[in-house]
């Protein structure tokens, strides 16, 4: 057992060898492009930013370690969005209501959790469909919610996610936090089913693990950061807009692969997504303060986002075929 | 290759039609079915001119829904998401080459082919070579397309015209139906025939049915699915064009509305998610019973948000009950 957990640590610190590398070196590269990326205050506005992106991604790996995939996210991102901006009162005094709003709008992304992982899970929808399918639902709530752009957050909510403890940035914390939560999970039973069924779902079924549940509730832990990513979005817009989680789908997906996790299922871990977040986020901010035409910017930013799904993939098959 | 064998003439029995036709029955008879309750319920929804308009709708839903059903046929977990911004490339092309001059017509839709073949065959490529998911892979291209469109557009009023010949064969009638009408069945027989009987698209459904077996049989996966995405691409830049002879004036996302409806239609009409079976007669009945059930939602009065909604539900309501019809595979 030990020397199983030995190589298992060893694998699991492999891969997130690559993407902490490539995000370390686009750092550099940022820092030679904008020398005062590394001013605090530029740090913590980049963090601000990047959190969204961060924590999502973080939810997305989850569910692609389970060896399924969620392409909800974006339109579920912005359904607890409206939500959220349209429901918080600004009244001083409203601190109950508030914490009732917040509470339902965790409740709400669990639920949306929830059918996903039971369509895929237990009535053993293919998940790129099912999540195709339930997007739409949500999207069309969001409009229900916000027919156009609107709604407001109160001041402390915003202040809450810019705000320092002495070095320690609020969303420095939620997300390093988010990374020890994910250690706890791992270290449970659902954690490790969660891999067991990514790497092997024949497998684990025949070894009586209850791959419905588990998938259910991989599905619940990925939205538990969808959520917290929606708060930190949220905080920076101040308001609800149905359009603005569409980019979160793909660009979850494709941070979760350049931080390590295989969409195969089965490895890679939520930690590694932070770096591909982080790398995708600072390639998004190179192309921002490389002074190309913003007309240019889209194109190049899908163009990335291929490349790098692409060139992960290869990385890593020609490391499998070496050991 | 040699020819198969013809298969011993034997008399089929009713049950059998039922088990080899039942989505198309079922998906025909909804359509009917909501025709009779829309008539009851406002009496122009069943009026025949107000129908043909509808089918006319529904034509390019169809069309377009058997380019999607051909890539979801070919397996792997196949679906192009990209078709839609694949079709507002193409009319955004189109326009601009042909300029509303009938000579430019052939020269244009080359052109558009061209393009769509490139791209559709990045995404084959992608996919078959490094395994990204089908999914994953045309939605990311679908961004690299509204990346071209946008530096195409460059915010600027956009120019370019349809040729009148292509706004003719979309818009205008032959007898009481429109010839875009005729153009859908005409396709949907010829591509149905080539399903049952042609090399090419039983190879589509073999890879579909099974890669070993396919593969024991002398047909390589990959290659077949690299082709029918790099065709994919090519027919959705092309249905651009179609898309481009029904407006007028051409905009950024003309095409993109059709992407979501393909996929429904492909899903209605029984084309299994896990491909290989499935045929492009269901996906006619699949394109009339969307497009009929959106029109009658509208005679409802229900709105844009609650569409989306319903139709979301519809569809997962769908994949539901398919996959549970295949439980014992």
């Amino acid at each position: 057992m030990s020397a199983l957990q030995t190589r298992y640590k060893a694998l699991s610190q492999s891969s997130l060898f690559v993407p902490v590398a490539l995000a370390a070196l686009l750092v550099v590269a940022n820092i030679v492009l904008q020398p005062s990326f590394l001013r605090p205050h530029v740090i913590r506005s980049n963090l601000l930013t990047f959190s969204p992106l961060i924590l999502v991604a973080m939810g997305q790996a989850v569910i692609l370690i389970g060896g399924n995939l969620d392409l909800s996210m974006g339109f579920g991102i912005s359904l607890l969005n409206c939500f959220i901006a349209m429901n918080m009162s600004v009244v001083p005094g409203a601190m109950g209501h508030n914490a009732a709003i917040l509470g339902a709008g965790l409740a709400i992304a669990l639920g949306m959790g929830a059918a996903n992982g039971i369509l895929v899970g237990m009535l053993r929808v293919p998940s790129f469909m099912a999540t195709f399918a339930t997007s739409f639902i949500w999207l069309g709530v969001a409009i229900m919610i916000a027919p156009i752009p609107g709604g407001a957050v109160p001041r402390w909510f915003a202040q809450f996610f810019k705000a320092s403890f002495g070095p320690a940035n609020v969303m420095l914390l939620v997300v390093v936090l988010s990374a020890l939560a994910w250690y706890v999970v791992r270290r449970y039973r659902l954690g490790r089913y969660i891999y067991a069924i990514g790497s092997s779902w024949d497998a684990s079924y025949a070894n009586g693990i209850p791959v419905n549940r588990i998938t259910i509730g991989s599905y619940a832990v990925g939205w538990c950061f969808v959520y917290l990513g929606t708060l930190a979005l949220t905080a920076q817009t101040r308001a609800g807009d149905s359009a603005i989680g569409e980019p979160f789908a793909l660009n979850s997906i494709a941070a979760a692969v350049i931080g390590g996790v295989s969409l195969s299922g089965g490895s890679g871990s939520p930690v590694g997504a932070i770096f591909g977040a982080i790398t995708l986020s600072i390639v998004m901010n190179i192309i921002y303060f490389s002074g190309l035409p913003t007309s240019y910017q889209v194109l190049v930013r899908g163009l990335i986002i291929i490349a790098a799904l692409g060139s992960t993939i290869v990385v890593r098959s020609a490391e499998a075929s070496r050991s | 290759m040699t020819p198969a064998a013809p298969l011993l003439p034997y008399r089929r029995h009713l049950s059998e039609y039922w088990r080899d036709f039942n989505k198309e029955i079922v998906s025909f008879s909804i359509t009917i079915l909501l025709v009779v309750v829309g008539g009851l319920i406002s009496q122009g929804y069943s009026d025949i001119g107000y129908m043909i308009l509808r089918i006319k709708v529904a034509a390019f839903v169809g069309i377009i829904g058997l380019i999607q059903a051909t890539v979801i046929l070919s397996g792997g977990g196949g679906i192009d998401v990209s078709v839609g911004t694949m079709a507002s490339l193409g009319a955004l092309f189109g326009a601009a080459i042909m300029q509303g001059r009938d000579e430019m017509l052939l020269p244009a839709l080359l052109a558009i082919a061209a393009v769509g073949f490139v791209l559709g065959l990045v995404n084959g490529l992608m996919i078959t070579r490094l395994r990204i998911h089908p999914l994953i892979q045309t939605l990311a291209m679908s961004y690299v397309i509204t990346g071209i469109i946008v530096a195409y557009s460059q915010g600027r009023k956009l120019l370019g015209r349809p040729s009148p010949l292509l706004e003719r064969l979309v818009n205008d009638r032959l007898g009481p139906l429109f010839i875009i009408i005729l153009v859908w069945v005409a396709l949907v027989v010829g591509m149905e025939f080539l399903l049952r009987r042609s090399r090419v698209l039983r190879k589509v459904t073999a890879v579909g049915t099974n890669e070993r077996t396919a593969l024991l049989c002398g047909v390589e996966a990959s290659s077949v699915r690299t082709a029918v995405y790099a065709w994919s691409g090519m027919c959705a830049s092309l249905f651009g064009a179609l898309a481009l002879g029904s407006v007028h004036t051409v905009y950024l996302d003309v095409g993109n509305q059709y992407l979501f409806p393909s996929v429904v239609a492909c899903t209605i009409g029984g084309i299994s998610l896990a491909g290989g079976s499935g045929s492009y007669v269901g996906v006619l009945g699949g394109a009339l019973v969307y497009t009929f059930l959106q029109s009658f939602l509208v005679t409802l009065n229900i709105d844009e948000a609650w569409r989306k909604v319903l139709f979301g539900l519809i569809l997962v309501a769908v994949l539901v009950a398919y996959s549970r019809s295949r439980t014992a595979k």
